[in-house]
């Protein structure tokens, strides 16, 4: 295996639901990459296709009656398949994590229970020792009595904790990627903080690689390495936080920092205008409805995500603002 | 009112319930004419062809044959339905009105009242229907009259939670409230606002439970304590048939005419007022009516 | 757990209470003398002593509450009176039929309950394609057909047309095993009893005795849970719990078997607990169809008999049966409920 081959490639990925006929785009020919080690921050307004993007790396939608999934994803150089294939789940080193915990735990069963089921399910382990492994994992996301809280069942815990278990059964997975969709959305104010330090140790410690979903500006610069803005189910700029956060090239970044009066305000990202309802792919920019820098240009033809400066992306006509 | 009659219609359980419906109330009201009573005053006893206890086929005097006491099958269908009709509108216009006053009341004045009312629902919920009735008449003594009262004894408490249920969300609403403070009476206030929002529920229920309420006052007769002996009723005229089932050797299905027109019939009876409230229910939007 | 049976059981006395009013009021509609059969133990005590001197022994003259008093003395000593229509004690026949409708109970919720998840989840997993639109059809239509029809359509069926699975309770070999000296009845129960016994057969006649009668009575039932069951899977389907069990390597089957299925129960558990009353009037019918001796029958030929001691002990025989039967079904529900579990035992 090479050193610096990126961890994830994917390329020109395409999903689409059908409904009563009508065909929703929900991402758009997106293209993206993510290196080994790196915390990839995806933010965009709401419905730009975040979580649809997520639950296709994660393999949770797969090509069918209803749902069609094209491109191709490469993880550590494999090809992911995008047709149904629930075998793949049993290896695959992709976690990922919800935004509502306590939806996204079995409400029959204790928590104990459900993190010793990935051990049981993939590597076959007793009953016990897949018990005494779940234990050390509630320890490593920092629950300080283990055995008091494994015989509970998900709507004893806070949300804080439901979310804790979550990320250890994502840990026992021994991810190679954990996918956060929103982790800290649906928590009180002072738990987001705690679980976000629970996620920056355990980066630390395993150098773990995340994709955050996140509408918090906050969250991002604290955080991620790098970040992509979505739009409308594509990416429009992508570069290192830094880079972007000091030069914002796309007016709709410009415009999404500048929303920001002060870092961390957790409200979701409003459109700056109304965005369309992406039913039909438009013709040209799918910003040009809305954007302040409109050139004649950008109504018929689709701009490229080019790299501008080194590392940075933007798929805009006039990056920055100048011409 | 026209739009919904064609939406029932363009329903295609709706169109044979409607069909079955009709047909059955057409018979009950034509049968004098369908099937002449020997003895006007006496019009619901069945016509009897002798007293012979084996059954007769179909011949030219019974054209459906006979039952085991020479009783006549087709007068007995014929008359049937009004019996199972007659028996079924009383009924279940007597449950619907004691138990939408009664849910009604106790929604609209609500605390202990309503508390009380409603365990006593609950009570009559957990109480077997068919078990209750034959309890009943037995205590009170054979004789439709008796049936139809212990009917509507067990039978009211659906309309009672319907009824509530509807009352307590247009209690809610602003132009009842506005009504209230402006002095309009209670009897004012449910006629005008709640009676027709509760309606249609109502009426779906009503639908239902027209074929239900038949059948149980057959079960009653089928087992051999409904009706007197020689009524007119499906139910009895199935105990009747009941000794004939296993026809005789080698030929299984020599007393077929015993049962098969009285299913017949309780099966088409109740399966149109069924699918009519069924389609109605859709129709209306509450499938969870019954 | 402990607790919340507890709790649950304290209350059955108050309701028990409640009811034993209701149907000992039933006793008003009678005359004193009709009354005095529902005191007296046996056919001779009726005779022995004059009606004036029963009716001055069980104080049938006096207020309704003494009476009423009179009455549990006598049924807390095992006394439920007389009945003329089975010719023996009430107590002595109600433990002959009780036992009869309790498997026949029993054997109508297995087939609500296992019927309807398994076709339930068939009619889920081929969600609006063929098997499903069968599924729908036959619901539809088996929930609209009266019960005695679908017994009357059995019996032909299966007893007159293919001579297989005959009416009654047990044939007439296994019926002479256990009314042998040999034969300890420990329950009452044909199914547990002859397993107790070491008699295999006499299993094997009773259930295939059980099948026709708890079908035919079912069936609408069956239709309900299935509905239920499928809209609650696919419902369930869409939880969020979900993409986590896939994401942990289950299969589709096993996301299915062991999370989705378990929660989508629920509602038809609930149902169940609905369906008893309903189940034990369908008993009514059934019993008397397939010439099944349990507490249906027993009621029926008690009403032609005008048996009233029968009918009225009948009646508390019946609600003490749907009183333990909920029991069990709500406690089942809080085993596969954690939540409620939880939130009463509090
Ligand atoms: N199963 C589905 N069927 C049809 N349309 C869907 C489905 N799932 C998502 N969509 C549509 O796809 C688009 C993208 O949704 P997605 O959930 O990815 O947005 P998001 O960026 O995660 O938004 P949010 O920030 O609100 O979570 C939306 O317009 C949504 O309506
Ligand atoms: S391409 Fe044109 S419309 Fe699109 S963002 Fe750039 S300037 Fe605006
Ligand atoms: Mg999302």
């Amino acid at each position: 295996m090479e050193k610096n081959q990126p961890l994830l490639t994917v390329s020109n990925l395409t999903v689409s639901f059908k409904n009563k006929g009508r065909n929703v785009n929900a991402v758009n020919n997106l293209s993206l990459s993510m290196e080994k080690g790196e915390v990839l921050g995806l933010a965009g307004e709401s419905g730009s296709g975040k979580t649809v993007t997520a639950m296709a790396l994660a393999g949770l939608l797969a090509d069918s009656k209803h749902t069609s999934v094209k491109g191709d994803i490469f993880f550590n150089g494999t090809p992911l398949p995008t047709i149904p294939n629930t075998n793949r789940f049993k290896s695959q080193r992709i976690s990922m994590i919800f935004q509502d915990p306590l939806q996204s735990l079995n409400p029959a069963f204790t928590v104990g229970r459900q993190i010793q089921e990935v051990f049981m399910v993939r590597k076959k382990m007793t009953k016990r020792r897949a018990r005494a492994l779940s234990l050390d994992l509630l320890r490593q996301v920092k629950i300080s009595s283990p055995e008091s809280v494994a015989p509970q069942y998900p709507h004893q815990l806070s949300g804080g904790m439901c979310q804790r278990i979550m990320i250890a059964i994502a840990l026992a997975g021994e991810p190679e990627l954990l996918i956060a969709d929103e982790p800290t959305t649906a928590l009180d104010v002072t738990i987001q903080a705690q679980i976000l330090q629970l996620l920056r140790q355990l980066h630390h410690t395993t150098k773990t690689p995340i994709l955050l979903i996140t509408h918090d500006l906050g969250i991002i610069a604290q955080f991620c390495h790098s970040l992509a803005i979505m739009l409308e189910g594509n990416i429009i700029e992508k570069g290192r936080v830094k880079d972007i956060f000091a030069g914002p090239l796309h007016p709709y970044t410009r415009g999404l920092l500048d929303s920001i009066p002060i870092l961390g305000r957790k409200d979701r990202l409003k459109a700056m205008a109304p965005p369309r309802h992406s039913v039909n792919p438009v013709r040209g920019c799918s910003f040009h409805g809305r954007c302040p820098r409109k050139k004649k240009i950008c109504e018929v033809k689709q701009p490229e995500l080019r790299e501008q400066e080194p590392g940075h992306f933007v798929r805009c006509f006039t990056p920055g603002g100048l011409s | 009112m026209k739009k919904q009659a064609k939406a029932l219609v363009q329903h295609p359980t709706g169109i044979i319930g409607i069909i079955l419906v009709l047909f059955w109330v057409s018979v009950a009201i034509l049968a004098p004419m369908l099937a002449p009573p020997q003895d006007p005053d006496n019009a619901y006893m069945m016509v009897r062809h002798g007293f012979s206890s084996l059954p007769n086929p179909p011949n030219g005097q019974s054209p459906w044959g006979t039952t085991s006491g020479g009783y006549d099958i087709f007068y007995g269908i014929i008359w049937g339905s009004r019996t199972a009709l007659v028996l079924g509108l009383v009924t279940v216009l007597a449950t619907a009105t004691i138990g939408a006053l009664a849910g009604g009341v106790c929604a609209y004045y609500g605390g202990i009242l309503d508390g009380v009312c409603m365990r006593i629902v609950d009570l009559f919920m957990g109480i077997p229907f068919l078990i209750a009735v034959i309890v009943m008449t037995t205590v009170w003594g054979k004789g439709m009259d008796k049936i139809i009262l212990a009917l509507i004894v067990f039978g009211w408490h659906r309309y009672a939670r319907m009824m509530r249920s509807e009352v307590l969300v247009v209690k809610e609403q602003e132009f009842v409230l506005a009504a209230k403070n402006m002095g309009a009476s209670p009897m004012g206030i449910f006629f005008r606002h709640v009676l027709p929002n509760a309606l249609s529920p109502i009426i779906i229920l009503m639908s239902i439970n027209i074929g239900r309420m038949v059948l149980v006052a057959a079960s009653l007769s089928f087992v051999g304590i409904g009706a007197e002996p020689g009524f007119a009723d499906w139910g009895q005229m199935l105990n009747f048939s009941r000794n004939w089932i296993s026809g005789i050797p080698g030929a299984p299905f020599y007393y077929w005419y015993t049962y098969a027109y009285a299913s017949v019939a309780i099966f088409t009876f109740v399966l149109g007022w069924t699918l009519l409230g069924d389609a109605l229910g859709t129709m209306y939007g509450k499938q969870e009516a019954y | 757990m402990a607790i919340f049976i507890f709790k649950r059981v304290i209350g059955i006395p108050v309701t028990l209470f409640i009811l034993s009013l209701m149907i000992f009021s039933l006793v008003l509609f009678l005359s004193p003398s009709e009354r005095v059969a529902v005191f007296v133990s046996s056919s001779d005590a009726l005779q022995s002593a004059s009606l004036e001197e029963l009716i001055e022994r069980y104080g049938l003259d006096q207020p309704f509450y003494v009476q009423y008093g009179n009455w549990v003395k006598e049924l807390l000593r095992g006394n439920l009176g007389w009945s003329s229509s089975a010719r023996m004690p009430i107590s002595e026949a109600l433990a002959l039929r009780i036992p009869a409708t309790i498997e026949l109970l029993f054997a109508g919720q297995v087939i609500l309950l296992f019927g309807g998840i398994y076709l339930g989840t068939l009619a889920a997993e081929k969600e609006n394609r063929f098997t499903d639109h069968c599924i729908r059809l036959l619901t539809i239509v088996g929930g609209a057909i009266p019960e005695f029809l679908v017994g009357l359509f059995l019996l032909i069926l299966f007893y007159v047309t293919f001579d297989l699975l005959p009416p009654g309770r047990l044939g007439m070999l296994s019926t002479d095993i256990v009314n042998a000296p040999a034969f300890v009845k420990y329950t009452g129960l044909h199914l547990v009893d002859s397993l107790l016994n070491g008699q295999p057969h006499v299993f094997m006649d009773a259930f295939s005795h059980l099948i026709l009668p708890s079908m035919a009575y079912s069936l609408g039932g069956l239709a309900a849970t299935v509905r239920l069951m499928r809209s609650s899977l696919l419902d369930n389907l869409s939880r969020g719990y979900v993409p986590t069990a896939r994401l942990k390597g289950l299969s589709n089957r096993q996301v299915m078997t062991r999370h989705v299925r378990r929660n989508a129960m629920l509602p038809v558990i609930t149902f169940m607990g609905m369906r008893i009353p309903v189940l034990l009037s369908g008993s009514v019918i059934v019993e008397t169809i397939f010439n099944f001796p349990g507490m249906g029958m027993f009621i029926v030929t008690a009403a032609q008999g005008l048996d009233f001691p029968a009918i009225i002990a009948a009646s508390l025989a019946v609600s003490v049966i749907i009183i333990i039967s909920n029991l069990i079904v709500d406690i089942l529900y809080t085993v596969l409920n954690p939540q409620i579990r939880l939130d009463i035992s509090r």
